[in-house]
């Protein structure tokens, strides 16, 4: 549900902040593992993010939801600094990971984005064995001894549902396997640095149904250890996948609610168009 | 007969005008093929002749002891000389060259100075290779040259190789990086690797088999290089003994030892053994050239024929 808060003082005691705070701010109930407050992101001109404040809960997954074109991945890549990548876009706002401010500027970017990983769209495995994609996080690092690291592939593999495929084949070139393989692959390879948060950015929008139905499964398993974030334009993965949806529009968040909620009453005229499919 | 009918024809008698356009454009249309395919034809066997000519002139003269000894004016020496300078060239290019190109992709930020960078890169590749030999004379010669063991030096040549190659090399490398695609970049960023990291780690290697190309090619034209090195690396060899790896050492290579036989030979069979150095010259060329196009298609291969 979006709240007005009324007292800001209490706001800024609670979130630690010294900005001012949000007027509309997506809440749940539970932990909450992430919150946005007042984020804008801006790609030059163009005002992308308007003032979206969110919660994301622990341990759950929540879907964002929305047409092509309203801001949901840029709001995704906000989470994880992925827009530093980028020259011309600018973040404005506070992202808090278990209340740390990310866009501190006492904040280690590469230890961040091995807390919160990240799943894209389309498969991008390296061009390497299977072995050495999913070791790619740890040899990075640094510090991991090989049979470490062979320990942790073998339990990100399992952990994406791909070892039983792969585990002849560990040296082959990644980029045999077949999209939906891949794209789990990709998966183990975020799963290997043992992040807190997931974020997905319309991962199975490049498969084919049955790849896409084990990426909805292997989701619903991962959300027991892992926060997950998804975006989707597939109205009907949102409603089977998670347990909070949030709708945007033209970068703003128009509503956030439990999944159930959403999509058997949504509050909001626009959110309602969109799930009766009158645009979209 | 109706229109309809005549149209269903499909050969229509010879007084239809329609059907006389219709001929008179296949014939044009076979003969324009017959032209093109001419030219290529005849594009391909004057080559073909100018290196039959040339290699039947001087393959009586290709034997052992013309190959390594410097005996009898033997071209050892010059081959020797010409990879040990394309070696030396390479191992001060390369690194400029591909470090330079990781800088321009990764970190420079687009602005005045990357178009500054870019257009010295273009004018310098323009420059003829006579006054960059000039150029190496003046500098690496004479200026660096007076009072050390420099001077002409097979150093001095290899030097004034790397200025001349460099825009080539960087341009290569420069291309290579960029081809490759950014969700790689996204990929190893979003598992928490540094930029560098993700250069050494992803960039690189990914973009090794079309610097590897690049890098083969710059070879291919150094072989050919003969302004550059007159003045800055060759003369006559004097007996240092054609193995020395010294780099101040004189040495010529196989075209300026070419040219040094067609301009001032001295020794009696000087035409022979310019023949047996040009033909030994346009083989090694040759070598390269398939060599390049079979490394380039196994790399291809290699990376799985997904990328490039």
């Amino acid at each position: 549900m979006i709240q007005n808060m009324e007292n800001d003082t209490r706001e800024r005691e609670i979130l630690g902040s010294d900005i001012p705070v949000g007027q509309n701010i997506a809440t749940i109930t539970g932990s909450v593992k992430m919150r946005t407050l007042d984020l804008n992101v801006f790609y030059g001109k163009a005002h992308a993010i308007k003032n979206v404040s969110i919660e994301i809960a622990d341990r759950q997954v929540t879907a964002l939801m929305g047409p092509s074109g309203c801001g949901k991945s840029t709001f995704l890549r906000a989470l994880n600094r992925m827009h530093d990548l980028t020259p011309a876009a600018r973040v404005t706002g506070v992202v808090k990971l278990d209340n740390e401010d990310l866009y501190g500027s006492s904040v280690d970017v590469v230890r961040l984005r091995q807390r919160v990983g990240m799943v894209f769209q389309r498969p991008n495995p390296f061009p390497k064995s299977i072995f050495e994609n999913v070791a790619y996080g740890l040899r990075v690092q640094g510090g991991y001894s090989q049979s470490e690291i062979r320990e942790i592939v073998e339990r990100s593999l399992q952990g994406a549902a791909l070892w039983d495929e792969v585990k002849d084949r560990l040296t082959h070139s990644a980029l045999s396997l077949s999209g939906g393989q891949q794209q789990r692959l990709c998966i183990a390879r975020a799963l290997a640095v043992e992040p807190e948060v997931i974020l997905m950015d319309e991962p199975a929008s490049a498969l084919d149904p049955i790849a896409t139905l084990k990426i909805e499964e292997l989701i619903d398993q991962l959300k027991e250890r892992y926060t997950i974030a998804i975006v989707t334009h597939n109205l009907q993965q949102a409603g089977r996948v998670s347990q909070y949806t949030g709708f945007f529009l033209t970068g703003n968040l128009i509503e956030f609610a439990p999944t159930r909620e959403i999509f058997s009453r949504p509050a909001d005229k626009r959110t309602e168009d969109f799930i009766t499919g009158r645009f979209g | 007969m109706s229109s309809i009918a005549q149209r269903a024809r499909l050969s229509a008698p010879a007084s239809d005008p329609r059907a006389v356009r219709r001929a008179r454009a296949r014939l044009w249309d076979r003969a324009m093929t017959g032209v093109l395919w001419g030219l290529a034809a005849g594009l391909a066997a004057l080559l073909a002749a100018m290196l039959i000519y040339l290699v039947a002139r001087g393959i009586g003269v290709i034997n052992w002891q013309f190959l390594t000894s410097e005996a009898n004016g033997g071209d050892g020496a010059a081959l020797f000389n010409t990879f040990y300078i394309i070696a030396l060239a390479l191992l001060i290019c390369i690194p400029l060259a591909v470090g330079a190109a990781i800088y321009l992709v990764e970190y420079a930020k687009q602005g005045p100075f990357v178009t500054a960078v870019r257009f010295a890169t273009e004018t310098l590749a323009g420059i003829p290779s006579i006054i960059l030999g000039l150029f190496g004379f003046l500098v690496f010669v004479t200026e660096f040259g007076t009072g050390t063991r420099f001077g002409v030096s097979r150093l001095a040549g290899a030097l004034t190789l790397v200025i001349l190659n460099l825009p080539l090399l960087l341009r290569v490398s420069e291309d290579a990086l960029r081809s490759v695609p950014n969700d790689l970049r996204e990929a190893s960023a979003a598992v928490g690797a540094s930029r560098f990291q993700t250069v050494w780690r992803v960039m690189l290697p990914t973009a090794l088999p079309a610097v590897t190309t690049g890098i083969i090619l710059t070879a291919g034209k150094m072989i050919g290089e003969t302004a550059a090195l007159i003045f800055t690396s060759g003369g006559n060899s004097p007996a240092v003994g054609w193995f020395s790896l010294n780099p101040f050492t004189v040495g010529d290579t196989l075209t300026v030892h070419l040219y040094e036989l067609q301009a001032e030979g001295v020794i009696r069979n000087a035409v022979q053994i310019a023949n047996g150095t040009a033909t030994l010259l346009i083989l090694l060329l040759l070598v390269f050239n398939l060599g390049i196009r079979g490394l380039a298609s196994l790399l291809n291969r290699r990376l799985a024929g997904r990328r490039s």
